[in-house]
């Protein structure tokens, strides 16, 4: 087991540059993941950290071992992959006692420890059979068990549960909760699905343009996010531009003011060092909507485009004074009452919504 | 990058200095002769000479009548052959499927001895029909060459044109039916343009391989002057004299091919259609009568493929008098003269295949790892050098090696290390194209796996790939086998005493009059090459023609 | 492909220790068909029972450039055979050598300073295939074919391709000079080698051709019965071919062995029998053990062989001449 640390790393592809000077810290035992869309470097800097890519610039370490340099098959990793790549002429057996066998392990011993980590992961009934025998979910079991079996000191994983239909992503999820923790190994998980990101690590790095845009836990991310990227990129997010300054004396530290259709509106400073022209993130299910009420502080008035019933919510869409739509969501717990499409409306917005820089 | 250079760029580099070293060279030394004149000189004199030379000028005009001839015969042949066979449903289909594999197995030398021992002066149904006082005209010539080459080559429009209504889409006939025109016309309308590429390609290929052709064109040709029974004969006469005019015809040759070639990949290749979601038509059962024709056409034309099979073991187990074969007499002289007599072109032949084949798989399964999986521009030269031997029928390259290999540093000729290389760079074109149409399907991450779990890159490439690859990589060395064990056209340039192979065996059998003997050799060949087919099929489970 | 491979290897060593087991080994390179080797070889055994011949076999041409390519480092011990002018261009290369049973052997079928021996003397004949003559009366004589009537009839081998269709046209040279070249020239196809002549009438595609009398009779005796064997009253040509010893022969003793075998009686009928190559021996009757006539019921236009070999370039050249102005 091992900390991963990624010093000032940069990689550049055929004149694009994909990683650009990243620096992360991955503590010993930890799930973290790299989660952001396509392009955004998050497979690059995992294979970087394979070593199946050589970055262009700076370093990375293992606890204190330097193996920027250090060729892929000399690192002692274990990965997983998406299409769960295992070997077809070889069956699960075989497939998961391959890295024992290149490690010179002793017949006796692999035996043991690849039945042990095929009944792990519950295949061990199928022990015999080739890949082309087995289902999806199953492979990448078999991938995961092979990847285990040989106690690397970091797991790297690509996208393992993309290929996998809905209900197999899910069940697989707990499996490789369960032995990741059990093994205690450092994990670098790497997906574009927000959800999945946020059920299972410890820490996310959003990754956008080759530049980690935020760095926390699934709380952090999803709370307080730095900026409309991370916003809009963890669960939903109205993301409005709005002039902004500092708040008045005598307001709590962190307070603003910004202005939005006209009106002044309370909110909290998102980003450090916000700049006049920020962003208002009011994430839909954080909105109210009420009656047209006068004199109600943070509220703005609205006209109803669409509303979707959708049984533990209802989903509106609304039409603001300076042209933009937003989308609010109530719940079926404090709904107030419901609104129709045309209805003039009132839009409360939390004085605790955050302006972030753009 | 510092991890990058080994194992792979050592071993493109290898690669690329062996390829340029065994077959640019020899190209870039044929050229060379060619126009060099007396003096040693630069001089376009051996050209000149043989646009002065009538018979020359004849023979040129000749090869490419006879190759627009046979194309079109095969072209007649091998569409409606493949229509009826994607599109209908008749007793003895399945039978069709023998069809590609007799093509390879029979070599052409056999096909065209064959058909002399039936059709020829004394031949078995010449005789018959004169008894009965119909008498046929000459075999030899246009007729026979015309007749023996369609049969060999219209396979090759009769695959490709199969391939292409097996990925039509049938829902593009129904979409014209359904606007309006009538089916015959939708057929036309719809399926002619589709279809056009495959059957443009593939005739390109028939053309470029009758102008090449050598067997058949010595055997029948008779007294027809021909291109490349000329250059051979040319080759021959020169031997120890200045290699210009046997240059200059190469150089010729080369590029009739090369232009063809060019034009298919410019112009045609261009228009292939390729059909995103096909689903064919479904074969439709015929009935009665219509079935019985299909079925009689299917049949006969098998028969036919299998005829020089069948005439071949019957000649080699015929009494013979010198070169009068005794037809209804049995005897097992000629078989006796050579297995036991003469055992050496068997032995040779054998022996050349068997290296060749080794040598030739090896270098292919590695070239074609590195186009396909460690692409860059050195390997991108290696794909299109790879490619080359393609454009050079046999009696060229053999002539080329010759030149090049006779004197110098490095003499092959008079070894058996010319007759393997001959082999090995005439079919490696092939074994690339059959290893690498595995490669594609196997995914980069299955090497990476290995990688991360611990294994080097040039072991993973042992432990991994080459496991995965091993179907393609066997039927790849089957089919290698198969065609250096029927080569004739460069072997018989390249051998000398000593070398004989079995090929050759024959080719001076038939060429002295003694069919009997020929025929001999020829069930020995067919034993030999049929055999491993026979294994490879029952033990192995190989599908030989899943590549194509 | 191991079993297969290990088959293979297994014959071939079966095959090396067999020929290492036997003493004397020779290596012949031979021009002559397989089958001609074979009972010429079957004789030979009579006489040196120990003597392992391994032929190598090529064009005669092919041969003589090989050995002479191989001069520094003979890989040969023996060839058979050639005509005497080919084998006198090559005389370097020639290891003389004084047979036994050379008094057998008429003067002019030796070669000089022993530097080879004539084993076999053919004649040029005409070949005819009755079934391709349509109307045509067979022809009797040379000059019956250089009327207008026999124009791209017949055909004749290229002097400069073979030996034995050289002293064809050498003997046509002499007997009839420049003009009935030229005529020749004017009505014949043309062949690049000796095999296309007689395989081609014997398949019809010519009406005759000028050939040897061993490879006319040979369809004859088979059974072909359209083909007839013509000797032209006006005289053959004879055309002897011969063998030599290889300057420098590995195996000298073994080759002398052969050498002698080769010119045995028993060799010369058998060839004559079972092939019908005629005999250079005089003890060798003919007439009695083959359907072909004795040499001296022929009518042979006599030709010095020494000439011809003397004058070949002037001869070719003069064909050549002849086949342009045919053009």
């Amino acid at each position: 087991m091992a900390s991963i640390t990624v010093d000032g790393i940069a990689k550049t592809f055929g004149g694009q540059q994909v990683l650009r000077n990243l620096s992360l810290h991955i503590p010993d035992g930890a799930f973290y993941t790299l989660l952001g869309p396509s392009g955004c470097g998050k497979t690059t800097l995992l294979r970087c950290i394979a070593g199946f890519y050589a970055p262009d610039g700076g370093r990375l370490l293992f606890d204190q071992d330097d193996v920027t340099h250090v060729s892929a098959h000399r690192r002692d990793i274990g990965m997983v992959f998406q299409d769960y790549a295992l070997f077809p002429d070889k069956t699960a057996f075989d497939n998961v006692a391959y890295g024992l066998r290149a490690r010179g392990v002793a017949r006796a011993e692999t035996a043991r420890r690849v039945n042990e980590a095929l009944d792990k992961v519950g295949l061990l009934a199928l022990a015999e059979r080739y890949p082309a025998q087995m289902s999806g979910g199953q492979r990448q079991r078999v991938a995961l068990a092979r990847a285990l079996v040989i106690r690397p000191r970091v797991l790297l994983m690509d996208e393992p549960l993309s290929n996998l239909d809905a209900k197999m992503r899910l069940q697989m999820r707990d499996v490789i909760l369960d032995l990741v923790r059990e093994a205690g190994i450092t994990t670098v998980f790497v997906t574009h699905d927000q959800e999945e990101a946020l059920a299972m690590s410890d820490r996310i790095a959003i990754m956008d343009h080759g530049n980690v845009a935020q760095l926390g836990t699934p709380e952090e991310l999803y709370g307080t996010p730095v900026n409309a990227y991370v916003a809009d990129f963890i669960g939903s997010a109205n993301v409005i531009p709005v002039p902004a300054r500092n708040g008045q004396a005598g307001a709590p530290a962190g307070h603003v003011r910004y202005e939005l259709c006209g009106l002044g509106f309370d909110g909290v400073q998102g980003s450090e060092r916000l700049e006049q022209n920020g962003i208002l993130i009011a994430r839909p299910e954080e909105l109210a909507l009420m009656a047209p009420t006068p004199y109600v502080p943070n509220t703005l008035p609205g006209k109803v485009l669409r509303r979707q019933y959708l049984g533990f919510k209802t989903a509106y869409r609304i039409a603001l004074s300076n042209g933009s739509e937003i989308r609010v969501e109530l719940h079926a717990g404090n709904m107030v009452a419901q609104f129709q499409p045309g209805e003039a409306v009132q839009v409360l917005i939390p004085a605790d919504s955050r302006v972030v820089n753009a | 990058m510092r991890i990058q250079w080994w194992p792979w760029g050592v071993l493109t580099a290898i690669s690329l200095a062996l390829l340029l070293f065994f077959v640019l060279y020899p190209l870039g030394v044929l050229f060379g002769n060619s126009v060099t004149g007396q003096d040693g000189g630069f001089s376009l004199e051996g050209f000149r000479a043989l646009l002065a030379d009538s018979q020359y000028v004849e023979a040129f005009g000749n090869t490419l009548i006879l190759g627009l001839a046979v194309t079109t015969c095969t072209v007649l042949v091998g569409v409606p052959f493949a229509y009826m066979v994607a599109r209908y449903d008749f007793p003895l289909k399945n039978l069709v499927a023998i069809l590609p594999v007799l093509t390879i197995v029979i070599p052409e030398i056999i096909v065209g001895q064959s058909w002399l021992l039936i059709l020829g002066n004394n031949g078995i149904l010449t005789n018959l029909l004169g008894d009965a006082g119909i008498s046929l005209p000459s075999f030899y010539g246009w007729t026979g060459m015309l007749l023996s080459m369609t049969l060999v080559y219209y396979t090759y429009i009769y695959l490709g044109v199969l391939a292409a209504l097996r990925g039509f889409d049938g829902q593009l006939e129904e979409a014209g039916l359904s606007l309006g025109t009538p089916p015959l016309l939708t057929k036309l309308r719809v399926l002619v343009p589709v279809l056009l590429p495959a059957v443009l390609v593939n005739a390109l290929v028939v053309f470029t391989l009758v102008v090449g052709n050598f067997a058949l064109a010595m055997l029948l040709g008779s007294r027809v002057p021909l291109l490349s029974v000329m250059t051979y004969n040319t080759f021959v006469s020169e031997m120890g004299g200045s290699p210009t005019l046997q240059s200059a015809m190469s150089v010729v040759s080369i590029a009739i091919v090369a232009i063809v070639l060019f034009f298919q990949k410019r112009v045609v290749e261009r228009k292939v259609y390729a059909m995103t979601q096909g689903r064919a038509p479904a074969a439709v059962r015929v009935r009665s009568w219509t079935a019985l024709l299909y079925t009689g056409g299917v049949g006969l034309v098998i028969f036919i493929s299998l005829l020089p099979l069948i005439v071949v073991f019957i000649a080699a187990f015929t009494k013979t008098s010198g070169p009068v074969m005794q037809w209804g007499q049995w005897s097992l002289a000629s078989m006796q003269r050579a297995l036991h007599g003469a055992p050496e072109p068997i032995l040779n032949s054998l022996k050349f295949a068997s290296l060749a084949t080794a040598l030739g798989v090896a270098f292919a399964v590695l070239v074609s790892y590195l186009t396909i999986k460690k692409r860059n521009a050195s390997t991108q030269v290696l794909d299109y050098i790879v490619v080359l031997p393609l454009t050079i029928s046999g009696t060229v390259l053999g002539i080329a090696l010759v030149q090049t290999f006779n004197t110098g540093w490095l003499v092959l000729a008079g070894t058996s290390g010319i007759m393997v290389l001959c082999y090995t760079v005439r079919r490696l074109p092939f074994a690339v194209r059959n290893a690498s149409s595995v490669l594609f399907n196997i995914p980069e991450s299955i090497e990476e796996a290995s990688i991360s779990l611990g294994v080097s890159p040039l072991m993973t490439f042992f432990k991994v790939v080459l496991p995965a690859m091993k179907a393609s990589i066997i039927s790849a060395a089957i089919l290698m086998w198969l065609t250096t064990i029927s080569e004739l056209s460069a072997s018989i340039v390249a051998y000398s005493g000593g070398l004989e192979t079995m090929p050759i065996a024959i080719f001076r059998q038939v060429d002295g009059g003694r069919l009997g003997m020929a025929s001999a050799y020829g069930a020995a060949l067919v034993t030999v090459i049929v055999l491993p087919i026979i294994v490879s099929v029952k033990a192995f489970r190989i599908k030989l023609f899943s590549g194509k | 492909m191991q079993l297969k491979h290990i088959l293979q290897y297994s014959v071939l060593a079966a095959a090396l220790a067999t020929g290492a087991a036997q003493a004397q080994n020779v290596v012949l390179y031979s021009s002559n068909n397989t089958e001609t080797i074979e009972t010429a070889l079957e004789a030979v055994k009579l006489h040196a029972p120990k003597l392992n011949v391994q032929p190598v076999t090529g064009g005669t041409g092919t041969m003589m450039k090989r050995i002479e390519a191989e001069s520094q480092n003979p890989r040969g011990d023996l060839f058979w055979s050639g005509g005497f002018g080919t084998l006198g261009a090559y005389r370097q290369h020639l290891q003389p050598y004084r047979p036994a049973d050379l008094d057998k052997i008429p003067a002019e079928f030796r070669g000089p300073d022993d530097l080879w021996v004539g084993t076999n003397v053919h004649v040029m004949v005409m070949m005819v295939n009755e079934r391709q003559l349509k109307g045509l009366p067979a022809p009797a004589t040379w000059s019956d074919l250089m009327q207008p009537q026999w124009k791209n009839k017949f055909a004749i081998t290229d002097p400069s391709k073979s030996g034995t269709a050289y002293m064809l046209v050498y003997g046509l040279y002499k007997q009839f000079g420049q003009e009935g070249l030229d005529k020749i020239a004017a009505n014949a196809v043309v062949t690049a080698s000796s095999g296309t002549t007689y395989k081609g009438v014997a398949a019809g595609e010519y009406a005759v051709g000028m050939t040897l009398e061993y490879a006319a009779q040979e369809y004859v005796a088979g059974g072909q019965k359209e083909i007839k064997l013509v000797y032209p009253t006006e005289g053959s040509y004879l055309a002897p071919e011969g063998m030599f010893i290889i300057k420098g022969a590995k195996n000298m003793d073994a080759a002398k062995a052969l050498y002698d075998g080769l010119l045995s009686k028993e060799s010369q009928e058998a060839q004559l029998v079972k092939n019908f190559r005629r005999p250079t021996r005089t003890d060798v009757a003919v007439a009695s053990l083959t359907t072909l006539p004795d040499l001296k019921t022929i009518k042979i236009f006599p030709v010095s062989q020494e000439a011809a070999a003397n004058e070949y370039e002037a001869v070719v050249a003069a064909w050549n001449q002849a086949v342009a102005k045919s053009k």
